[in-house]
């Protein structure tokens, strides 16, 4: 071990993961000159964000950031921010150190936000945000952070790979992270911010990622300095089954408050399409506890839009709840 | 953070690699008068299907590509340097008996010459005059390119990126194995350090608790910094000299340095459940690349190439779930010229010594194949 320190990076379980990674789903090999054309676009990308990317010093460890705007705004993992309102040291690749403080974090998505603490004007190296939408499978992508903490003498270091998988709150890729990447940016090859490190799986090609989405979608709250909760419904699926059909709602619960029953069809959560289980599941623990969701449902003959304030589920304390448990109510 | 194999741990998995390659039905890399080799394994992992489209360029480097193998079984590659038989590979992964398995099929018997113990670097000749030696580039290859392991005869083994430019690689902290008491007071900091506990290298070398250290390779060991400052940049396996009291009689012995494989992870570090095999020599290099190339670690010895088939470095280690380090090729070729320069003054030996302990102080930087009279040479020709 060259210098053992502790690093952030958490560990997804090995036995769900397996089944994310749709190989089959990618497009096409690419060819040797498409190869090139992705190399030329990839270390502009890289020159461009680089400057952005910063280390970030907790009292657990190393993770990383991406600086987004030039007051100084950093996106990272939240299980690097930590609690609202924490310091930190935030050292920048020119190796200008700075103290930041945590602001919100997301506890179901893993979303954190930091400001850095800086006297006057000033005009922090920034990367642009991406837009919300998840780049499409098989989209080329490169993570940038510090892979086993910072080394004074080892610039950002970059991973290049392609989106594997898409959910909400997740995006999957084979850019290969260790602890210290988390909350590190990845990037796509226009040099735009798409997501941010947050775990890994059993196996080299798990690489999993905040999507830009989920930071946008709480932006407010997580700028204002909320710990935010994973939302929770209180439904239960079908034995054996992914259907998005509800087998059976928590007394009390929050599908049960809304008027959701036994045997409804979920079609769509905040207007997006459902339709898995554990889809829905994802859905819903992007979103946080308080708020309140369109949940639409087909019951019978009928279609129903019920309006639902969404709960906190049991295990939101953890910083990471286990998406991968089929088990899991959302 | 990846979880790291201890060397023999490692020695293990290799072992019943082997063994499978050799149950396994004939393979279509077979190359004439030699059993199958093992097969390429396929790398798990999602770029497989990018290894297609950089097959050209494995096939512009396979000649200058060989398979190093132990006892039949490839245990690194190497990378041809010379057309006279000159053949660079990975020092630690070699054996007793080395075989080079080249592009065209011939394999041939490997002396020798000379090893780089700062780089891990061995040179090895093969009786051939008609090879067709490696195309380095100038100039290193910038983050963010594409680069490409060939395997032997010419498939592509791993495709990746440069994720960082040359740099420094500390060597992994060593232990001597003391567990020394911290004085209490400034005034006591002379007094000589009382060992509380012993483990490692210091046990086996019969040192026990209640002895006082008077000095360590020579430097009094005064502090805890005196200490750490005598074992700083010595490499694992190096036996330093330490001189204690014992019953008020003074005592000397050698401690071999070792790496610490104890250390949990910390509070978020959770090492990745799953396979991962990693070098055992991965760390103390004076200068390496950093890519992304997922590779098993018997593909490292060999060339790293560009997307224009010339060479930007040699795999040096496999070192973690994300990086793979590779010697720059400025680097290989300096050390090429020290390592010819030795074997001229030095005739190489018919048997490969496995790495001797070294004693303090250090060894020279490049140190010539010794005989080794344990090992019986003959047992392992043809």
């Amino acid at each position: 071990m060259r210098r053992r320190r502790t690093c952030f990076l958490l560990t997804l379980a090995l036995c769900a993961a397996a089944a994310l990674f749709p190989t089959a789903a990618l497009p096409a090999p690419p060819t040797l000159g498409q190869l090139r054309q992705v190399e030329r676009n990839a270390t502009a990308a890289i020159d461009r964000v680089a400057p952005a990317v910063v280390a970030i010093q907790t009292p657990e460890g190393w993770g990383s950031g991406v600086v987004v705007s030039a007051e100084g705004l950093v996106l990272t993992a939240g299980h690097v921010s930590g609690e609202p309102g924490r310091r930190c040291r935030v050292v920048f690749p020119s190796g200008r150190e700075l103290r930041g403080r945590s602001l919100g974090r997301h506890l179901g998505n893993d979303a954190g936000m930091i400001e850095l603490a800086a006297e006057g004007a000033h005009a922090f190296p920034y990367a642009t945000l991406g837009p919300t939408g998840a780049p499409p499978l098989g989209a080329w992508v490169v993570s940038l952070g510090h892979p086993g903490g910072f080394e004074d003498d080892r610039p950002v270091t970059a991973r290049l790979g392609r989106i594997a998988d898409r959910r909400p709150g997740t995006l999957q890729s084979d850019c290969t992270l260790v602890g210290g990447d988390s909350g590190g940016p990845l990037i796509d090859l226009q040099g735009r911010v798409r997501g941010v490190h947050s775990r890994i799986g059993g196996r080299v090609g798990l690489n999993y990622h905040v999507p830009t989405a989920a930071f946008v979608r709480h932006w407010p709250d997580l700028q204002e300095g909320r710990q935010l909760r994973a939302g929770f419904l209180g439904v239960s699926r079908v034995d054996l089954s992914n259907e998005p059909v509800v087998a059976d709602v928590q007394p009390g619960g929050p599908a049960d408050v809304a008027g959701v029953l036994p045997g409804d069809r979920v079609t769509a959560f905040g207007g997006a399409a459902i339709d898995s289980f554990t889809g829905l599941g994802d859905a819903v623990s992007n979103r946080a506890a308080g708020e309140t969701v369109t949940l639409t449902v087909r019951r019978g003959s009928r279609t129903l839009d019920l309006r639902v304030e969404l709960g906190v589920r049991p295990e939101a304390d953890q910083p990471n709840p286990p998406k991968s448990q089929p088990e899991a109510l959302p | 953070m990846t979880r790291r194999l201890h060397p023999r741990a490692w020695r293990a998995v290799w072992a019943i690699a082997a063994l499978c390659a050799a149950v396994l039905p004939g393979s279509a890399q077979a190359a004439p008068g030699e059993t199958a080799p093992r097969e390429l394994r396929p790398i798990p992992e999602p770029r497989q299907d990018l290894l297609e489209a950089v097959e050209p360029v494995a096939q512009a480097g396979r000649d200058a590509v060989v398979e190093v193998r132990n006892g039949g079984v490839g245990s690194a590659l190497g990378v041809v340097v010379a057309a006279e038989g000159l053949i660079l590979t990975k020092a630690s992964e070699l054996g007793v008996s080395v075989r080079v398995a080249l592009a065209d099929g011939r394999t041939l018997d490997a002396r020798l010459v000379a090893s780089d113990p700062a780089t891990d670097l061995a040179l090895l000749r093969v009786p051939a005059a008609d090879l067709r030696p490696v195309v380095w580039a100038n100039g290193d290859a910038g983050v963010g390119r594409w680069v490409v392991t060939p395997g032997p005869f010419g498939r592509a083994a791993s495709l990746g990126v440069v994720s960082s430019p040359p740099r420094r690689l500390a060597a992994d902290r060593l232990l001597l194995g003391l567990v020394l008491e911290i004085a209490p007071h400034p005034q006591h900091r002379d007094h000589p350090l009382r060992v509380l506990g012993v483990q490692l290298g210091a046990a086996e070398a019969g040192l026990r608790p209640g002895d006082r250290l008077l000095s360590i390779a020579g430097r009094a060991a005064t502090s805890f910094d005196s200490v750490a400052q005598a074992v700083a940049d010595r490499v694992e396996g190096e036996r330093v000299e330490v001189a204690y009291l014992r019953d008020d009689q003074r005592q000397t012995a050698r401690i071999t340095l070792q790496r610490d494989t104890r250390i949990q992870p910390g509070p978020f570090e959770t090492p990745a459940p799953g396979r991962l095999l990693v070098s055992a020599r991965r760390s103390g290099f004076p200068s390496v690349l950093q890519h992304d190339s997922v590779l098993e670690p018997w593909l490292c010895g060999g060339p790293l190439l560009n997307l224009e088939g010339q060479a930007v470095g040699l795999n040096i280690a496999r070192a973690g779930r994300e990086a793979t380090y590779a010697l720059p090729a400025a680097l290989v070729r300096q050390r090429l010229q020290v390592l010819i320069a030795a074997s001229r003054q030095a005739p190489p030996q018919r048997v490969l010594a496995p790495q001797p302990a070294r004693d303090t102080p250090p060894a020279p930087a490049v140190r010539e194949n010794r005989p080794t009279p344990a090992r019986q040479p003959a047992a392992h020709e043809g």
